[in-house]
């Protein structure tokens, strides 16, 4: 009984230690969302950002919401045909300068049923607006159609 | 003259051949021998009308879907099935059927869930073949017809935004489809008689085809009262069977 209890214990830690790895959570393979990519003006090298919100969500709470410091996948509203992002964000090089951006994007939704039965929301980008520096990017083709977890943007400062 | 006589001998032949089974004691103790073989010949006959007793030209069986029985005892689905036929002409076999299904398959939605639930009925005619005094087999087709609803929920998590919950109930829903079937019975208890003699079991084999439109604009019908999950129009199936035959 007792080496039963250690293994659980042993199991439960292990689950725990894996979900706090965001490497190992994946919520956006049902969840449609829309990368950004943070790159240097000068020359498109990688930003290393530190998000501090977005739409007032503090950005340490957002737990799924990073995949690298570079790259981000900000989720859609499934409600609507339409997602507003308020970002507000320092590069980990000036940390005293915060940046703000906002992004609109526009596009159309369908529930489908995966194979693994999974059913998730595919939506197709209309359309792309940023206040700011941000640039949609499809397949290395700006302002080309696909659909969103293929698009990604680009926020160069 | 020989026109009385003749006629007398008519007349008298039964009575003379009646005379012959009361022969004087005296001789039935000498042919004992003899004796036994005549009682073997009688109980012979008393088989040959048992035979003609299973062999009976129509007979009505009432039945149970026992597998679907236990399915529910063990809460897997809720399914109920029971079923009457006609046999006419030891050879035709009319058979009605009636069921309620309430499916909750799990693997349907993995995010969600899913349940159907619904009557069915079925009515088909079968051929049948005696295999052995009390076993037959027969073979057949059925049209089946399903009035049932479903009801499905999908949930999506997000971080940033609300959760979407999305439900769908579709009360009137309606699929028809065809069966070939085939039958097999046989005896419970090898008993000749008795209460115990009317019981059988069978097994049913079944290719459904689904012949109705079941598409729907947003989310599919994934189970059919009847006739089961829809990842296919051509389903097969098998059923167990308790019967109760009444022949006349």
């Amino acid at each position: 009984m007792k080496g039963l209890a250690v293994i659980l214990f042993i199991a439960l830690a292990f689950s725990t230690i894996g979900c706090d790895d965001c490497t190992d959570c994946k919520p956006f393979t049902q969840e449609p969302f829309l990368e950004v990519r943070f790159l240097n003006k000068a020359d498109s090298s990688k930003r290393v950002i530190i998000i501090d919100s977005v739409n007032q969500i503090y950005g340490k709470d957002l737990r799924h919401f990073k995949d690298t410091t570079s790259v981000f996948n900000f989720p859609l509203d499934m409600h609507h045909d339409t997602s507003v992002y308020q970002l507000v964000y320092r590069d980990t090089s000036a940390l005293q300068t915060p940046y703000t951006d906002s992004i609109i994007i526009i596009y159309s939704r369908e529930i489908l049923r995966r194979e693994d039965n999974y059913f998730i929301v595919e939506c197709n980008l209309d359309s792309f607006l940023a206040i700011g520096e941000a640039t949609l990017i499809c397949k290395d083709t700006t302002g080309a159609e696909c659909l969103s977890n293929e698009a990604y943007a680009k926020i160069y400062n | 003259m020989l026109k009385y006589i003749i006629s007398t001998i008519i007349l008298l032949a039964p009575y003379a051949g009646s005379a012959q089974d009361s022969l004087p004691v005296k001789q039935d103790t000498s042919v004992v021998m003899q004796d036994t073989p005549v009682v073997e010949q009688d109980s012979l006959v008393v088989e040959q009308d048992s035979l003609m007793v299973r062999q009976s030209k129509m007979a009505i069986t009432l039945y149970a879907d026992i597998g679907k029985l236990g399915e529910s005892l063990f809460e897997i689905q809720t399914k109920r099935e029971f079923g009457i036929s006609i046999l006419l002409a030891n050879k035709y076999q009319f058979v009605g059927e009636y069921g309620y299904g309430s499916l909750n398959p799990k693997s349907i939605i993995n995010n969600g869930s899913y349940s159907s639930e619904g009557n069915y009925y079925r009515v088909g005619v079968e051929y049948v073949f005696t295999v052995l005094p009390k076993t037959s087999l027969s073979t057949g087709f059925m049209y089946a017809h399903s009035d049932f609803a479903d009801y499905g929920n999908v949930k999506i998590e997000s971080e940033l935004w609300d959760d979407l919950n999305e439900t769908f109930a579709r009360p009137d829903l309606k699929a028809d489809w065809i069966e070939w079937i085939v039958n097999t019975e046989s005896p419970i208890v090898k008993v000749e008689e008795g209460f115990l003699s009317n019981f059988y079991w069978g097994v049913r084999f079944r290719l459904r085809i689904l012949i109705s439109d079941i598409s729907q604009p947003d989310f599919d019908i994934f189970a059919i009262p009847g006739f089961g999950k829809t990842f296919s129009t051509v389903l097969p199936a098998a059923n167990l069977y308790l019967k109760y035959r009444i022949d006349f």
